[in-house]
């Protein structure tokens, strides 16, 4: 990679551990929604230093400008404050630490030892993703090689929206019917 | 010339453009609406009030930047600032004229437009809610309702010229626009095409709610929320959204030029090649000058479409989004599709 890369993937990488330390530790629902949408641009940007364009602009119309959107809207919509949104519980934070450190050593592992063999694992290069990660390969990938596969979790999303729909439609028992409410968000 | 050099001129040049753009367009929607309304518009400031945005600019800077008791300070300062900024980086990868007269010709550049839209959100959602007031955060929450709902519309709809064109980049859907060529005297333009005429409906209206401007402005219904998400914003963060949406408007009205009127080519019906010597410079400014001229004329239609209509409910709004622009859409891809296969197998 020629410098300027290097440059940017060292700043956007700082930035997202940064970003993802600042998700957690934040008592405020808000600016932790919001340092989670930092550190998904910030991963973005790193796939954008790997040539990889199209992965990052997926990354940031998906998790940033939805799925972050989204817990937002959550969030304000139930005005959470400080005290309900902060768990107290000890234990959950050892056992995310434990978590955490399990899976650090095994990514430094990978990394230092190379991937293993037979696990079909292989490391790209930048030029690599260049080739590869377009969006006519990928299309490839996705609906010849992978078509089946494909169909399975556009299914299992659809039975997921099925669920939703039928779980939010169904009035409690002995709850009234409030005039307007269905149809006004 | 070093290429990073370049990309910071062209970036600071296209930034200067859209920034006079906006002073223009304030003067002209205010005239304009004006002048519809059987008003004069803005008359005082210098010869046919032309002065007015400059008055408007001093005005706003001038006056005092309030922040109210319990906003949260830091998101309330961010939120202007990632308006303006999203609404300006917009207009990156929009090809103006042959190649080179781009900021960044980026090969997802379609992609790259929608995700600058998704997250246009951010500004009016987190000044709604770090203003510490309840009109903003109504205006703040319900916007962000409609823009994603309208989201889903524009991508929709922008997918069928995807399907047309077969390409992200929005230089090659140009390019494909003038390979294909005119029928007699029409030009060869993705309207041309009756089959992408939802596509470019849908598009439209999804547009403007995304700009959150008439008849979609529900995020700023005087009549009910104040002033909606900016309720409590003065001085220059208010000068901020002021301008983000005036750039937003530029954006989408060159991406609408892109996507379907053939970008900077012209009607074709004149060879810039005849041109007397002395007027050689204008064949090389005549693509920019030709797509700017479109961008005008979809700029326009949307003062125009603001003094017109009346705005919308918010069930009304919602309702027209997810029942009718969204199945509209996504009927339209399927019969996209349907035509392109039997086209290649039959034709």
């Amino acid at each position: 990679m020629a410098w300027p890369h290097v440059t940017c993937f060292g700043i956007s990488s700082a930035l997202a551990i940064t970003a993802a330390v600042m998700v957690v530790t934040r008592r405020n629902a808000v600016h932790a929604a919001l340092w989670l949408a930092v550190a998904l641009v910030s991963t973005g940007v790193l796939y954008l230093t790997l040539s990889a364009q199209f992965l990052a602009v997926l990354q940031v119309i998906i998790y940033a400008g939805a799925i972050v959107v989204l817990f937002l809207f959550v969030v304000m919509l139930l005005n959470v404050n400080e005290d309900q949104a902060t768990d107290r519980r000890r234990w959950l934070a050892v056992v995310g630490l434990a978590l955490a450190l399990v899976w650090g050593a095994g990514t430094a592992l990978l990394l230092l030892a190379g991937p293993p063999a037979g696990t079909g694992l292989v490391v790209r290069t930048p030029g690599d993703v260049a080739l590869r990660g377009t969006a006519e390969e990928l299309a490839r990938a996705v609906f010849e090689h992978h078509a089946l596969a494909f169909e399975l979790v556009s299914l299992i999303l659809l039975a997921a929206m099925a669920g939703v729909i039928a779980l939010a439609r169904r009035t409690p028992r002995g709850a009234e019917e409030i005039p307007g409410k269905r149809g006004s968000p | 010339m070093n290429p990073v050099l370049l990309a910071i001129i062209k970036a600071a040049v296209v930034v200067f453009f859209n920034l006079n753009l906006v002073a223009l367009m304030v003067y002209l929607e205010r005239k304009l609406v004006g002048r519809i309304q059987h008003r004069v518009g803005p008359n005082r400031a210098g010869p046919f009030g032309l002065l007015q945005p400059m008055a408007d600019i001093v005005k706003l800077i001038l006056k005092e930047d309030v922040t109210p008791r319990g906003a949260d300070r830091w998101i309330y300062g961010l939120a202007p600032i990632l308006a303006a900024t999203l609404a300006f980086i917009g207009y990156a990868p929009i090809p103006f004229g042959p190649p080179g007269w781009q900021v960044a010709d980026i090969n997802v550049g379609l992609l790259y437009m929608l995700m600058i839209s998704s997250l246009t959100v951010y500004g009016v959602m987190l000044g709604g809610w770090a203003s510490n007031s309840k009109y903003s955060l109504l205006g703040a929450l319900r916007s962000s309702a409609q823009m994603i709902s309208y989201e889903l519309g524009l991508a929709g709809a922008v997918v069928a010229v995807v399907m047309v064109s077969g390409t992200l980049d929005l230089r090659s859907i140009v390019d494909d626009f003038q390979a294909q060529g005119g029928l007699g005297w029409l030009p060869g333009w993705n309207i041309a095409s009756p089959l992408l005429w939802p596509s470019f409906i849908v598009f439209s209206i999804c547009a403007y709610a995304e700009l959150n401007r008439v008849p979609f402005d529900l995020p700023e219904a005087e009549g009910e929320l104040g002033a909606g998400f900016h309720t409590e914003y003065s001085s220059g963060r208010f000068a901020m959204f002021f301008m983000a949406e005036y750039a937003g408007l530029a954006t989408m009205s060159a991406l609408a030029v892109t996507l379907y009127f053939g970008g900077w080519s012209g009607l074709g019906w004149f060879d810039l090649d005849r041109l007397p010597a002395w007027l050689g410079w204008y064949s090389t400014i005549a693509p920019t000058v030709i797509f700017f001229t479109k961008q005008m004329v979809f700029m326009v239609g949307a003062i125009w479409v603001r003094a017109t209509l009346p705005r919308m409910r918010y069930d009304q709004l919602m309702n027209l989004g997810w029942k009718v622009l969204i199945p509209v859409a996504t009927a339209n891809l399927v019969a996209l599709a349907l035509f392109e296969a039997a086209s290649q197998r039959w034709f």
